[in-house]
């Protein structure tokens, strides 16, 4: 349960939240997910997406949080490494769609079909973003993108 | 089949490792009751705010601000861009920066002068209900390097920038530091989401570039 709260977690992160933001969406995720454990197959995900929605449902709360955000981080929560800077500043520059679905994917290790019930977007429009993303990210980090371009993603 | 990129999943994992986890059981956990979740999230806030002030201020975590008010506090003066040039501070030469920033017409340029200390500040705007404020300082800390707080860092032709973003939902600012020798400038500018934000990280380099610049003119 530890490794899936933290793939999770990173996810949410990654994802946009702050980090208070990220452990108060998961703590309900926890809790919920302690009540339907027997029907979970994987953790992570789960957690991932259930806490996602909630979020993104709450997202308004960061508005009356706003003035107090760097306190509550500096009391709870260690800032990210250098990795984790650079792998935050990339995923900020990406549009939340794709960041979204990228973070699905890569750090939390959902299948594009998962990705697009978490997301509520269609399968294609998850292989497309993650492609189009990929590349993005690909080029921005100085790589070549050695797939050929015509390579469809298959859905996993 | 897995469709993903390797070389960008090894960059994703780096990174998404160096991103602290807190403990499962770090957190409050206990369960409100639908009815009482308001009122509930309202004291609550009200004590973090009366709690994290105290806080704040018996760790004097609050001393950019504190700062700021003594800086105000000195008096300051509406002064004319070149009048401001002349302290030496890094200044840029022309009312407009790149992005469609402007200087407001009037009293958009403020000198503040003590013995000890000198600060010029800038305010800009731009279309879409965009603000941006620089101030540029000498012999008086905007920030301390060892303990700013900050998301983003950025390097510069060197210099190094540390940027916090705030409330990233409709309406968010962006807050960067940078020191120049011993010249010490933040930026503060906010702007709506729908419109892309106040400032990106590029358009933050290039105001430090122009910074940089106007600090080692002969």
């Amino acid at each position: 349960m530890q490794e899936s709260y933290a793939r999770a977690y990173r996810g949410l992160v990654a994802a946009g939240a702050s980090p208070p933001d990220a452990a108060d969406a998961l703590q309900d995720a926890v809790e919920a997910a302690l009540r339907h454990a027997s029907s979970i197959e994987d953790p992570a995900a789960w957690l991932f997406v259930v806490a996602l929605r909630r979020w993104k449902a709450q997202r308004w709360r960061a508005r009356l949080f706003a003035p107090l955000e760097w306190l509550r981080q500096e009391n709870a929560i260690p800032p990210p490494g250098e990795d984790g800077v650079l792998l935050l500043n990339e995923l900020r520059r990406l549009p939340s769609r794709e960041r979204e679905v990228i973070v699905a994917r890569y750090i939390v290790g959902l299948s594009q079909r998962e990705t697009a019930d978490a997301l509520g977007i269609a399968v294609g429009t998850v292989g497309a973003t993650t492609v189009h993303a990929t590349r993005k990210l690909r080029e921005r980090l100085g790589g070549q993108d050695e797939r050929p371009r015509s390579d469809a993603p298959a859905v996993r | 089949m897995n469709d993903l990129d390797q070389t960008l999943q090894q960059f994703v994992d780096r990174g998404a490792r160096a991103i602290p986890v807190p403990s499962m059981t770090g957190r409050p956990a206990a369960r409100r009751s639908p009815v009482r979740r308001g009122a509930v999230v309202a004291t609550s806030a009200l004590l973090v705010l009366l709690l994290g002030s105290t806080a704040a201020l018996g760790q004097n975590w609050f001393s950019e601000v504190f700062r700021a008010g003594n800086i105000s506090a000195a008096g300051s003066r509406p002064v004319s861009l070149a009048e401001a040039r002349t302290t030496g501070l890094p200044l840029p030469s022309s009312r407009a920066l790149p992005g469609g920033w402007a200087l407001h017409d009037r009293g958009a340029v403020q000198l503040t002068r003590t013995p000890e200390w000198t600060t010029v500040n800038l305010q800009y705007d731009r279309g879409g209900k965009r603000g941006m404020n620089i101030t540029t300082a000498s012999g008086v800390g905007l920030f301390d390097p060892s303990r700013v707080r900050y998301q983003e860092l950025l390097t510069v032709d060197g210099v190094t920038v540390y940027v916090s973003r705030e409330s990233p939902d409709a309406f968010p600012a962006v807050r960067a530091f940078f020191a120049l020798s011993d010249v010490q400038v933040e930026i503060w500018a906010f702007g709506p989401a729908l419109a892309g934000g106040p400032l990106t990280s590029d358009e933050i380099a290039e105001l430090v570039r122009i910074w940089a610049a106007s600090s080692t003119r002969p």
